[in-house]
């Protein structure tokens, strides 16, 4: 499975190009999931999720959201923002629901219980129906001393990012169309990204 | 699917009044769905409060809008606990597309403790129908697995009640509504864990509603 590590530096690509983001055809859609996946050390993280390029109109930056707990580590994520919402480039169309697939990148700024506030970037992937591929990875940073990111806490490093792990399934990631209020671009800065 | 519950013999107990339970045909009070198109209600006990815990509110169909609700966690004192609470509708002039979730559950109704890791509802109108779905994982009654069907609107006995899994129901305008987990015990609560509507009487998601 590809790691959000590369994933990154696609990402990283689109927003070292500015303008490039907004010149991909591809029009700005929404991502929508919830489910668990479960950590290298069997504990089981908790996540729901949404992002969007569309502006979230209240006064927290662009639509969506994310919620996560890891049972392993005692964290809890809650989001404060949304900064971006990146494309990986991968769009298609699930047959047997004609509906889209896909990877996108969700960022954002977060309270959490162990580290304070933080940044963070979400890569979740629907793979199709009934979702038990879907794959979700979280990434959180924060500056070090008011300047580069350095990673806090991570999944990426785990042997398997699927909703439920090696399980029967462990919820859901949906990818859906755009729609007429989705007038934004993907892009947003990311600062999770951007590492010391 | 892994289970972290180990059976001592007391919940074995539990278990087999349980398994009792689940193999005794039980009266459903849900009045199930006629996919047909017919109207259907659910016609669970009125009781005396109901909380909603992230739920989106109503959005108009034609609306090309998205509305979303979240927590991290969520719970109604003595009746349930959830974690990552998530509700979103999406709208399109001709497409509604509505799901909620929440991990973690944990439901005690009438004595009853109704588990699972994560319940997810999802309902899709475009134009012409509409298709639900659930995502249930690790069900469990007082400890005991559940096998789900993915069958709509399958039912489990409970002490005075039933628990309707995947519950669809289709209203007299083709609206889709999907309860991942609808629990109803007569004259103590009614409880829905992740509702996802859509169609023509618009679009909505709720983690949670609980009467009790």
């Amino acid at each position: 499975m590809r790691s959000l590590i590369s994933v990154c530096a696609i990402a990283a690509l689109v927003l070292a190009a500015g303008g490039f983001a907004s010149a991909w055809v591809s029009p700005c859609d929404f991502l929508t999931g919830g489910g668990f996946i479960i950590r290298d050390s069997g504990a089981k993280a908790n996540f729901g999720v949404g992002g969007s390029c569309k502006p979230g109109g209240d006064g927290h930056g662009l639509w969506g959201h994310l919620e996560y707990i890891d049972h392993g580590t005692g964290l809890n994520v809650h989001w404060t923002t949304i900064t971006a919402y990146l494309d990986d480039g991968d769009t298609a169309t699930d047959p047997k629901t004609h509906q889209p697939t896909g990877t996108r990148l969700i960022c954002g700024t977060a309270r959490t219980n162990q580290f304070g506030d933080v940044n963070w970037v979400v890569d979740a992937k629907d793979t199709g129906e009934p979702g038990d591929n879907d794959v979700f990875e979280i990434r959180l940073t924060q500056p070090v001393s008011g300047g580069p990111q350095h990673i806090v806490y991570t999944t990426e490093h785990d042997s398997d990012h699927t909703l439920g792990g090696p399980g029967p399934g462990g919820g859901n990631i949906q990818l859906h169309k755009p729609n007429p209020s989705t007038s934004g671009s993907f892009g947003g800065p990311c600062p999770a990204l951007t590492l010391s | 699917m892994r289970h972290a519950v180990s059976y001592g013999s007391g919940l074995l107990a539990v278990a087999a009044v349980a398994a009792i339970l689940l193999v005794s045909p039980v009266a459903v009070e849900a009045q199930l769905p006629d996919l047909s198109g017919a109207t259907s209600t659910i016609t669970g006990t009125l009781l005396g409060t109901t909380t909603v815990l992230n739920g989106t509110g109503t959005l108009v169909a034609g609306t090309s809008d998205a509305l979303q609700s979240s927590d991290l966690a969520g719970s109604i004192p003595s009746l349930l606990m959830g974690e990552a609470l998530h509700a979103v509708t999406i709208g399109y002039p001709d497409q509604i597309d509505s799901e909620a979730s929440l991990a973690a559950l944990a439901l005690n109704v009438a004595g009853m403790s109704i588990g699972a890791d994560a319940v997810m509802a999802r309902a899709l109108a475009v134009v012409g129908g509409a298709v639900g779905t659930s995502n249930i994982t690790n069900l469990s009654i007082n400890g005991v697995p559940i096998p789900v069907t993915g069958d709509p609107n399958q039912t489990v006995g409970l002490l005075g009640g039933v628990l309707v899994i995947n519950e669809q129901q289709v209203l007299s305008d083709g609206t889709m509504v999907v309860n991942a987990l609808h629990a109803i015990v007569s004259g103590v609560a009614d409880v829905v864990v992740a509702s996802a509507m859509a169609g023509l009487s618009g679009g909505n998601a709720q983690a949670v509603q609980a009467s009790y």
